[in-house]
């Protein structure tokens, strides 16, 4: 162990020259930064991650029935559990897409679900992350080139392997294929996680396209190879909904592959993650999916959300007001770490000012109870400090819903900062699963 | 029960050579219990390469297809008979999605204080009617003042527009009073451009309500598409490779299918 945090340097200049970096739009700049990689494991127990393990498959396929319902048949609005403006009053439904039902039913093939572990000892869920979850790259090669300074750490500590995310992706890309080859579809290499997207292309045996290499003709989609064109059965789309099809969407895309729509509407394109998925994971419905569960698979939740309260009912509008400077307050249309307020953090008119926001518009906000959860050591110079830490787990839904044993640890960089996400500064750790 | 015959033909021209040409149009009558499309043809110039008809999230048929070569104008046209017959409406659903606001049909507090002042009260439709009736009355017709962008609100605080706004400005209110409405494109007898008119739903059924002829539609309009304001309904949409730019002409007509038959001597 030692020999391996003695290699902090060595592998983050190896990540560096790799080009594992991370890059943000802020104020319209396009920033890169490399994403630096603390050697200190985060553990978790073989026990701890058996609960783990099926209290997230549990949520990913509650969340797969409810995109499903939402977009077909809609019962859970017509019974009640869901008020109907949570819905359509959310910039992530898409109309586009009513009336069709993707390959398998699966809409989130790839969903990246972030946790915290409380001082309890307990994991809740923050949020779902089910349109285009990112960051699976980077525990991936840094515990590659872990394994490569320290070879004995992984022999000798029963970590289990998490080399199987490229067969992982693979699986779930051929279980929804049409007929044709996967494709990575990235928008190139000024989006913040290109370097990931060649990686995931590599990894996964699927073919790294950008727009100009595909185009669809006869409601089917080809990719333009060396030998002619190619059927494509399967597009792991790495570029959000608004971009995807200038046919459907935003008519100024030009990094999206017209006429996309209509192919997947027919039937012969799977699109991994499938548009429309936001309204499933915005932080209003986040609420919810606990009554998902219990009213799509008549199970009792085996994750706790964090205590959240919905001000758009009355109750929870007066418990937030009175428990203002306990909560903190997210804006559901936000994402990335902004829009997220500590009632503390605010006082005179700005205060006064966000209240009104929240008796305006009800619906736009929740606020959840402050969690205390723990902290993780970080090597600092020679010494070992404290952050908060979360965990971004990735469960892949294919024939079967699986976690892949890993994911990202993400710590802040402040001390008395909770909000760890990558957008925001900090770093990351590479999480072990013990096999024992 | 009327027969109509129709036409519907668009050129649209180029400044400059444009290639690799994808494109989506959303201009064929619907075929739905009510408007029955008994024949149509559809031809496009240049030739196009994969075209599909396929539906829109909407129920809508739509055309989807490439023009590879280098090209400097694109026509389109549809032609056909229809039978229109209003008593033949089925019962259906209303997607929730119309009770809520889209882009270009957000409220505002302008049209709160008109709701407040007509005092509208009875059923959904009597309600949509006094609303169309306001719009009919207080808005100006003005070809020009508006564009394809313009939101209800704004053309509602400029008082003016066209069919387009007038029939965002509707949705727009009714869905204030928690009215299901949708936009509607479409033609009707005569010639010249197309049309935009508005449906109400109650009880099952969709309700056409003019806002822009102040009047409840008949069968002398044949309906294209639906959806929850003009984004989702644009005739045409397309991308291609060029520096050009594009205008556009239109030209439909409408008319019904017998010519008066000289009577019997």
């Amino acid at each position: 162990m030692d020999r391996l945090l003695s290699h902090k340097d060595q592998i983050n200049t190896q990540m560096a020259r790799y080009g594992v970096k991370f890059g943000i739009y802020k104020n319209g700049e396009f920033l890169e930064r490399l994403f630096p990689f603390d050697p200190i494991p985060r553990k978790i127990s073989a026990t701890d991650y058996e609960k783990l393990e099926k209290g997230l498959i549990q949520r990913v396929n509650a969340l797969n029935v409810f995109l499903t319902d939402i977009y077909g048949a809609k019962k859970i609005l017509g019974d009640g559990i869901i008020p109907e403006e949570f819905i359509y009053r959310s910039p992530g439904y898409l109309a586009a897409l009513e009336n069709y039902t993707p390959p398998k039913e699966i809409y989130s093939h790839i969903s990246g679900i972030d946790l915290v572990l409380g001082k309890d000892d307990e994991w809740y869920i923050l949020e779902d992350n089910l349109r285009i979850p990112s960051g699976a790259s980077y525990p991936l090669i840094a515990r590659s080139l872990c394994r490569k300074c320290s070879p004995d750490t992984f022999r000798n500590n029963g970590v289990v392997d998490n080399r199987n995310y490229g067969n992982l992706l693979s699986d779930t890309m051929n279980n929804v294929n049409t007929g044709g080859i996967n494709v990575i579809f990235t928008p190139g290499r000024f989006n913040a996680a290109y370097f990931e997207h060649s990686f995931l292309a590599e990894q996964s045996g699927a073919v790294l396209a950008e727009n100009s290499d595909i185009y669809v003709e006869n409601n089917r989609v080809y990719y333009r190879s060396s030998n002619g064109p190619v059927r494509v059965g399967a597009i792991y789309r790495r570029i959000s909904d608004e971009y995807l099809d200038p046919l459907t969407f935003r008519a100024d895309s030009l990094i999206g592959i017209p006429g996309l729509i209509a192919a997947y509407r027919a039937g012969n394109v799977a699109i991994i993650n499938a548009p429309g998925n936001g309204v499933a994971d915005d932080k209003g419905i986040y609420y919810f999916v606990p009554k998902m569960i219990r009213y799509y698979l008549d199970e009792e939740p085996i994750l706790s959300n964090a205590p959240t309260y919905l001000p758009y009912y009355e109750e929870d509008l007066k418990y937030t007001l009175e428990r203002f400077d306990d909560l903190v307050i997210k804006d559901v249309a936000e994402a990335g770490g902004y829009g997220v307020v500590f009632g503390k953090d605010l006082s005179g008119t700005e205060r006064e000012e966000f209240i009104a926001r929240i008796i305006a518009q009800p619906r736009r906000f929740i606020s959840q109870e402050i969690i205390d959860f723990q902290d993780l050591p970080i090597l600092d110079g020679e010494g070992v400090i404290d952050r908060k830490a979360d965990l971004r787990a990735f469960v892949l839904s294919g024939s079967t819903t699986k976690v892949w044993p890993s994911g990202l640890t993400r710590f802040s960089r402040n001390p008395d900062s909770f909000v760890v996400n990558s957008s925001q500064g900090g770093g990351f750790k590479d999480t072990w699963i013990m096999s024992h | 029960m009327i027969k109509l015959k129709f036409s519907y033909e668009t050129s649209i021209r180029f400044s400059d050579d444009v290639t690799n040409h994808a494109f989506l149009l959303r201009c064929f009558p619907m075929d739905i219990p009510g408007q029955k499309v008994e024949s149509m043809t559809h031809t496009n110039y240049p030739i196009v390469t994969g075209g599909q008809y396929s539906k829109d999230g909407f129920g809508n048929v739509i055309y989807t297809g490439r023009i590879d070569r280098s090209h400097s104008s694109m026509e389109y046209k549809i032609s056909g008979v229809i039978v229109r017959d209003d008593s033949e409406a089925e019962y259906e659903k209303a997607m929730p999605c119309y009770k809520y606001p889209s882009e270009l049909t957000y409220g505002n507090g302008q049209m709160q204080v008109v709701l407040d002042s007509l005092r509208v009260h009875g059923s959904d439709i009597d309600k949509a009617h006094r609303i169309a009736d306001y719009i009919n009355k207080t808005m100006e017709y003005m070809p020009g003042s508006t564009n394809v962008a313009t939101t209800a609100a704004e053309a509602f605080g400029e008082k003016k527009g066209v069919c387009q706004d007038f029939a965002h400005i509707m949705i727009a209110m009714c869905k204030m009073e928690g009215i299901y409405a949708r936009y509607v494109s479409g033609i009707t007898v005569g010639e010249g451009e197309t049309h935009a008119w508005v449906e109400v739903w109650q009880d099952g059924y969709w309700y056409g309500i003019d806002p822009t002829r102040g009047c409840d539609t008949d069968e002398t309009y044949i309906k294209l598409c639906v959806g929850r304001d003009y984004n989702d309904c644009p005739v045409e949409r397309g991308i291609f490779n060029g520096n050009a730019l594009q205008s556009q002409e239109v030209f439909m007509k409408v008319s019904y299918e017998k010519e008066e038959e000289p009577m019997p001597a």
